[in-house]
């Protein structure tokens, strides 16, 4: 067989991403490449990057894995004694490496012809390369690195390449403390390693807490002796200034106790960890912009799915924080591969108390395709349906729009799914869940019940009858010559029409620029409207529309001003249950008509609201025009009372309060610093 | 996000109205349009003339590609995925890419750099946000930076730890290397003939450096930036490429003056 490549991690272009390069000599053709592809997938994909800064970031790195063939199994050897060499057996391998086993001859070394072979090797199949691995056929412990190379025998595990890599990518600096001996030299570059005892200029000092001393531990190799160690110290993550760094006892000092600098199977610590992240943030190409709440784990809590290109990540709340939990680039298992032009909803539809994923691409590929993905078992996802252009009775366009709701009232999230534009006549399908995919039990062709559908049709999903079935309401204020809003009730598997509003919904006069939003606002089990118009008219509107199973009454209308909030034109309007009294209240941003931005919260008593807001700035929150806002709760307490608010940098969890609490933020990436941060 | 008395003046920038006021009149958005009617008033419907009311049998206006099939008459199991990739445009397949990069393998003996390597990259290449703190390089071209990189762990061999051993196996053992090469990576369409004498290969010793670097400025002239220039190949001359890297280089800059 001759040499080849294989990619074996796919985040993107090479001058986007870090790029490592693995070869592999000793190994001949046949079982060799067997067990050699094994010891990559374990030291790589199933080792490092399933562990903590490596897995988060994944979507930073590209693997190239180069097949070469060797003649020979196994590589050349080399016998030393006190430095003297004893004997050399020489292989013909693809790249010629020796091992010897010798500390001090790196436990490796290199054929005269090697440096000149390992180039060739990369520049034919390789485009670029930052970091190179060379496995050598040996089950020997060792290895040897520096350059961006490190070659290394099979008897390395992949927490060593990750203290290599920490020197080979980040230049950090070893933290352990080998050598009895006092360091003399000057401030070292790295940033892991110092000999500044200050806390005002200590190079780490926004990771050390005001009340952990500087320094913090001091001796031969020091742990925490100045004082009794405080009950929540971690040492592996809170920072200090302890004496033995660099791999001397004495006169340098390392952030933590414990990092991987030190002892390879800890994560980083927060000084190197914060030098990675920022290192290859820009490579990760992530933003915050398209996030999405759900309940992943079942626990009560609302998560977050983040996608980005071709990645998702899942960062799961603890009630107050968020912290990775499934990081993936390219594809899961089942094969869903994430595009840029992936739309995404979350739902329980096979009802086992998580949220599941349903995703679709109309835009990235040859065809469109739906999935569903479902939790894997070990906190992450994969693919449990994937319909690729069609399923039985619908044939998937770009601009299909899907709606989530339990419309049979089995417990299990079904999808109505509208078509409006991309085919002769608008379709609307009702897609119900079998708990492992999903089946068209109904199709409208045309027309629905007592509805003549039209492309610009706008639909929305709630119970309006409390049969726990998921209704539909439909809007349409530009197709005709009046604007119409219709109820359509579902029984399961059809639907009919219970009400249709021609002109005018109950002291309400509708506009073709009416914003709608379903809740249960007087918390009877049956879902209302609030329907807002701000440019209608010479002032804004805010409507109640209470629901009595088949037809609306007005609750509540305000005009211009609802208790608490003038209403101006760029409201921009969320459901949520802010206080957890099952009555659905409004979230109220506004960005765009006051000198200061608005955060407001409408609450529901049932029959009117109640209305208060924040401005400005929510703790260290600054609200801006830029802002996104996902209704969630991810306190895990009763109702919707929390929001996910995300931009490009910056996720923030806001929890419902007279005046809104921010509980978290994050800059950039999500990681919860022991003390400090990262901006 | 900057703190709120840092923001205070760009907000009066706005001239718009001051606060929400919980006591106020509402707000008159647009004094040209009426109101709507009162409750228990509302009666009048707006009707577009030009536009028929549904109902009316107006035939839809003609979008799309024909009907969808029809729905089969009983519907098949659902089967797991098939675990098969999903079918990219032939677009994408053969995508067209940008301008690509050029990595430059630079070679410091003496003090001195040289070029020894020249590869052209496809796709496109990134600035990276930081570099670490130690050995840097950046490519200026007019005073201003067009690329930068960190490079860790050069001038240096090291055999790894045994930590579960006694005596110095415990730790590294280094070996110095005299000579180091490390790859700069430039964009492209910088490598030009014009371009090229005026291009600067700085390799810094960075001492401190901020976690996202905001400006394009050389790195000595950058806040927060403390470097110790360790060596500068100012311009680049063909003539003095080594005549085994020369043809490649030579075959880039031709590429890319067709492009100027």
């Amino acid at each position: 067989m001759p040499d080849s490549m294989t990619q074996i991690l796919s985040s993107g272009p090479p001058g986007i991403k870090v790029k490592i390069a693995v070869m592999g000599d000793g190994f001949a053709d046949g079982a060799d490449q067997t067990a050699y592809n094994n010891k990559v997938d374990d030291l790589l994909l199933n080792g490092l990057f399933k562990n903590d800064y490596y897995f988060e970031d994944i979507q930073a790195f590209n693997i190239y894995r180069l097949n070469l063939i060797s003649v020979d199994s196994g590589v050349g050897t080399k016998t030393y004694n006190n430095g003297t060499l004893l004997s050399t057996v020489t292989k013909n391998t693809a790249l010629g490496y020796y091992y010897s086993g010798s500390w001090s001859h790196c436990w490796l070394e290199g054929g005269p012809n090697t440096s000149t072979l390992v180039n060739n090797a990369l520049n034919t199949w390789v485009p670029d390369h930052d970091l190179v691995l060379i496995l050598l056929n040996n089950p020997g412990f060792g290895g040897c690195g520096g350059g961006g190379f490190a070659v290394l025998p099979l008897g390395i595990t992949w927490d060593t390449i990750a203290h290599e890599f920490g020197h080979g990518m980040g230049g950090f600096c070893d933290e352990y403390c080998q050598t009895d001996q006092t360091y003399s030299g000057p401030e070292p570059g790295c940033v892991d390693n110092t000999i500044n005892t200050d806390r005002a200029t200590l190079k780490w000092v926004r990771f050390v807490n005001p009340s952990t001393p500087v320094p913090t531990g001091v001796g031969k190799c020091a742990g925490y002796t100045k004082g009794a160690k405080p009950a929540d110290w971690d040492d592996n993550q809170s920072v200090g200034l302890f004496e033995g760094a660099g791999t001397l006892t004495q006169g340098i000092y390392r952030p933590v106790i414990n990092c991987r600098m030190r002892s390879n199977l800890p994560p980083y610590c927060p000084v190197c960890y914060t030098q990675m992240k920022s290192l290859n943030d820009a490579k990760t190409q992530r933003t915050f912009l398209n996030a999405y709440a759900g309940d992943f784990n079942g626990d009560g809590k609302s998560d977050a799915l983040v996608h980005n290109g071709n990645g998702i990540m899942i960062y799961r709340s603890n009630g107050n924080q968020l912290e990775v939990q499934f990081s993936v680039v390219d594809r899961v298992p089942g094969s869903w591969q994430f595009q840029a032009g992936d739309q995404f909803w979350t739902g329980d539809f096979n009802q086992d108390g998580k949220d599941e994923v349903l995703v679709f691409n109309g835009s990235d590929w040859v065809i469109p395709y739906l999935g569903l993905l479902a939790d894997d078992g070990q906190s992450g996802l994969r693919l449990v349906a994937r319909y690729d252009g069609s399923m039985p009775g619908w044939q998937f366009t770009a601009g299909d729009q899907f709606f989530v709701g339990d419309f049979n009232g089995d417990g299990r999230a079904d999808v109505y799914v509208f078509n409006g534009g991309n085919w002769a006549i608008p379709y609307l399908g009702m897609l119900q869940s079998t708990g492992n995919g999903l089946s068209l039990v109904h199709r409208y062709d045309g027309d629905l019940p007592g509805w003549q559908t039209r492309p610009t049709d706008q639909f929305f999903v709630g119970d309006f009858n409390g049969d726990k079935k998921a209704d539909l309401f439909v809007f349409n204020g530009s197709a005709w010559a009046i604007p119409y809003w219709g109820m359509l009730a579902s029984n399961g598997n059809s639907l009919s029409m219970s009400k249709r509003y021609d002109g005018n919904l109950p002291d309400w006069q509708m506009r073709p620029s009416d914003q709608h939003f379903i809740g249960d606002f007087d918390g009877n089990g049956m879902a209302d409207l609030y329907v807002f118009n701000g440019d209608a008219w010479s002032i804004a509107y805010l409507g109640m529309l209470k629901s009595n199973g088949s037809s609306l009454s007005m609750t509540q209308r305000y005009d211009g001003n609802a208790p608490g909030w003038q209403m101006r034109s760029h409201d921009r309007h969320y459901v949520g249950d802010l206080n957890g009294d099952n009555k659905s209240d409004l979230i109220v941003f506004n960005a765009a008509d006051w000198s200061p931005v608005y955060l407001g919260r409408m609450i529901s008593t049932g029959v009117g609201l109640q209305c208060d807001w924040s401005a400005d700035w929510i703790g260290g929150w600054h609200l801006g025009t830029v802002d996104r806002f996902e209704p969630c709760n991810y306190q895990g307490s009763k109702g919707k009372p929390d929001l996910f608010v995300h931009n490009t940098d910056w996720f923030g969890m806001l929890r419902s309060a007279a005046p809104w609490v921010l509980d978290r933020i994050y800059y950039r990436w999500i990681h919860n610093y022991k003390y400090g941060n990262n901006f | 996000m900057p703190q709120p008395e840092e923001i205070k003046p760009v907000q009066a920038l706005r001239g718009l109205p001051p606060t929400q006021d919980a006591t106020a009149s509402p707000v008159i958005i647009a004094p040209h349009l009426p109101m709507m009617e009162k409750r228990g008033e509302v009666k009048t419907v707006q009707r577009n003339t030009l536009l028929p009311v549904m109902g009316a049998g107006a035939p839809l206006p003609p979008t799309g590609r024909g009907t969808m099939s029809p729905v089969p008459s009983q519907m098949p199991a659902p089967s797991p995925p098939s675990g098969n990739p999903q079918q990219p445009p032939e677009s994408h397949v053969a995508p067209a890419t940008p301008a690509g990069y050029v990595r430059l393998t630079v070679r410091l003996e003496n003090g001195q750099l040289s070029i020894t390597g020249a590869k052209e990259v496809p796709g496109p290449l990134a600035m990276p946000s930081s570099v670490i703190h130690g050995y840097a390089y950046e490519v200026l071209l007019d005073d201003q930076q067009v690329a930068l990189g960190s490079i860790p762990d050069i001038g240096v061999r090291r055999s790894f730890a045994n930590r579960d051993v006694p005596g110095p196996e415990g730790k590294h053992h280094f070996a110095k290397i005299p000579t180091i090469e490390f790859s700069v990576r430039i964009p492209k369409s910088y490598v030009s003939t014009r371009n090229l004498p005026k291009l600067n290969i700085v390799l810094h010793d960075v001492r401190e450096a901020p976690d996202r670097f905001t400006s394009l400025a050389p790195l000595q002239k950058q806040t927060a930036v403390n470097t110790v220039e360790v060596s500068r190949l100012a311009g680049i001359r063909l003539e003095q490429v080594s005549p085994t890297v020369r043809p490649a280089l030579e075959q880039i800059v031709r590429e890319t003056d067709k492009t100027e």
